[in-house]
């Protein structure tokens, strides 16, 4: 795939992104508070992230319920992704494909698991180095922010801090509880 | 090589056959000459930028492309005052889309459309999804400012006079860039703050000077495409109010906010919308938006076309015109379907020439339509030597 378009596919949407509109708003509006001061909380996050992308890998904590697919764009991690869906393209929701590298750096959703109810912090972690994918597009908007808050916007190259900035895919990292 | 004639008569004549042909053959064919290239006459009015296609959409005329490096995404183009030279700035990796990566601001020739020269700056200029905010050139035309991105925030400055690179500047908390008086920036903070950035004659920092609470992010964030309309910058709210923001003073001075939707439109659920969504005939003082219904608040207006596009006087607040967004015989958009689109069923972009008569442009995903801005009346529904959609730049803005 041509690489120029790395970042004109994320401007795609769907008419599935229409019907999961409704609601959206005030589920931001229930979680507003807890992300104001977006200054310092996303920076635990976002370290903890780059710490554990770096080190083994990063492993999922244990959530009861159905794991549902993470293969579907309405696979419940996704609820903020703007991307290729990396298990499409050779990873998995928290992996990416091989060859390529998780991004370091990142922005960070908070999305509701349906299979027990808890909202969780999703790190949405691009995965560098290669040609975009082009498999499983998928435009998930929620609580994206403008460019100018970064670490809440989804509109950034986030392979940004990278040796090559070329995009593949994208990973949903589960880093913890956001409800408490 | 020179070009030359050649007397076709006297092939034909070998023939007896040709002999009723040759009366019509027997003509002097000019030989073409090799190594020629366009140069491009003094540009006008109703030239754009499609991307970095450059069309006339009086005459729906492909005049040129910026043969910019495709390894990052298209920025702003600036021009030099005396508009013989565009700015971009690209990104290059010495292995294609990998290995070392270098920076350049490059500067084109506005006649040739060729490489005029370059300046290498930091690795670090953001690779966005908007375009709007990635460089500014001063209002003197002196010094151009990238926004960095590494994820600090930061402006390259380089001296477009001296083609050098003069430095960097920190802005922690502050993002994109645009043009803010003689020697000055402007940035949006996350916290809603204005950044004011103040550059000496040599281009360096004098002063960063902040604007409290422009606007407010959590409550209802302002998009990152703004429009200039003189000294004054116009923002449009996700809620659809309008900011302004007047940058011919030391300071910038904030405007009274307005709301583009009425109370029967908020009613109706119409939302601001569209990648480009504003644009302004200076002029008349007319300003054009995006705008289309959706029942709930969008999370990324960018991602949606506007269905209409309408017009407000900026001195009186008063709608004008509410204009079909592209025309009915345009083909179906292919909502999300292919990469690069957007919802597909109206305009992602907008643009107004600054003729007396000026024409809108719209960029509707699947074609690019030309109307009077004045009637709305079509010039071209679909332009067809015109790239199908993308970013909007006026040749001479």
């Amino acid at each position: 795939m041509d690489s120029r378009n790395w970042i004109d596919r994320r401007f795609e949407t769907g008419a599935r992104y229409l019907a999961r509109l409704t609601s959206r708003r005030s589920f931001l509006t229930r979680l507003g508070t807890l992300l104001v001061g977006t200054a310092s909380i996303p920076l635990l996050p976002l370290s903890r992230a780059a710490a554990q992308a770096a080190d083994t890998g990063f492993e999922d904590p244990d959530i009861e319920g159905d794991a549902g697919d993470p293969m579907n764009c309405n696979y419940w991690r996704y609820c903020s992704i703007d991307g290729f869906m990396s298990p499409c393209c050779g990873g998995s929701a928290s992996s990416c494909p091989p060859g390529t590298e998780m991004s370091a750096v990142t922005w960070i959703g908070t999305c509701r698991n349906p299979a027990d109810g808890h909202d969780y912090l999703i790190s949405y972690n691009d995965c560098c180095g290669k040609s975009p994918c082009g498999q499983c597009f998928c435009n998930n908007n929620e609580d994206d922010m403008p460019a100018y808050v970064t670490a809440r916007s989804n509109n950034i190259n986030w392979c940004l801090a990278h040796s090559t900035t070329a995009y593949n895919s994208t990973v949903a990292l589960v880093l913890g509880r956001a409800d408490g | 090589m020179t070009s030359g004639t050649h007397s076709i008569c006297t092939f034909s004549t070998l023939t007896g056959l040709a002999l009723a042909a040759a009366a019509n053959l027997c003509v002097a064919q000019e030989f073409d000459s090799f190594g020629r290239s366009e140069v491009l006459p003094e540009p006008e009015s109703d030239w754009a930028f499609v991307n970095y296609s450059l069309v006339d959409v009086t005459d729906d005329h492909f005049l040129g492309l910026i043969g910019a490096a495709q390894t990052g995404r298209p920025a702003d183009i600036e021009f030099s005052p005396d508009g013989t030279s565009l700015f971009l700035v690209e990104t290059f990796y010495t292995r294609g889309n990998r290995g070392e990566r270098t920076d350049t601001v490059t500067i084109f020739d506005t006649h040739t459309l060729g490489v005029a020269g370059e300046v290498e700056i930091p690795a670090k200029r953001a690779l966005l999804l908007v375009v709007e905010g990635t460089l500014a050139l001063t209002d003197n035309g002196r010094f151009l400012g990238v926004f960095n991105l590494t994820p600090a925030t930061s402006i390259s400055v380089v001296d477009i006079e001296k083609r050098e690179f003069v430095g960097e500047i920190s802005t922690p908390g502050c993002s994109l860039v645009f043009s803010a008086g003689e020697l000055s920036y402007m940035m949006i903070c996350a916290n809603g703050d204005l950044l004011t950035v103040t550059l000496d004659e040599n281009g360096g920092e004098v002063s960063k000077e902040r604007i409290e609470r422009f606007f407010d992010p959590e409550a209802d964030p302002i998009r990152e495409s703004g429009v200039r309309y003189g000294d004054e910058w116009l923002f449009v709210s996700f809620d659809g109010m309008l900011h302004s923001v007047d940058v011919s003073g030391a300071m910038p001075l904030v405007g009274e906010s307005w709301s583009l939707l009425n109370a029967s439109d908020r009613e109706q659920n119409w939302r601001i919308t569209g990648r480009q969504p504003l644009a302004v005939h200076r002029q008349s003082g007319r300003l054009y938006v995006l705008a289309r219904q959706n029942d709930e608040p969008l999370d990324d207006p960018a991602d949606w076309d506007g269905t209409e596009i309408w017009s407000f006087d900026l001195a009186t607040r008063e709608r004008l015109q509410r204009l079909e967004a592209r025309p009915a015989s345009a083909d179906a958009g292919g909502a999300g379907a292919t990469l690069g689109s957007t919802s597909g069923d109206g305009a992602s972009n907008i643009l107004v020439t600054q003729d007396d008569e000026p024409l809108l442009i719209s960029a509707a995903g699947t074609g690019i339509s030309i109307r009077s801005a004045l009637t709305g009346e079509y010039l071209h529904e679909r332009m067809q030597n015109a790239p199908a959609s993308g970013w909007l730049t006026l040749r001479m803005p």
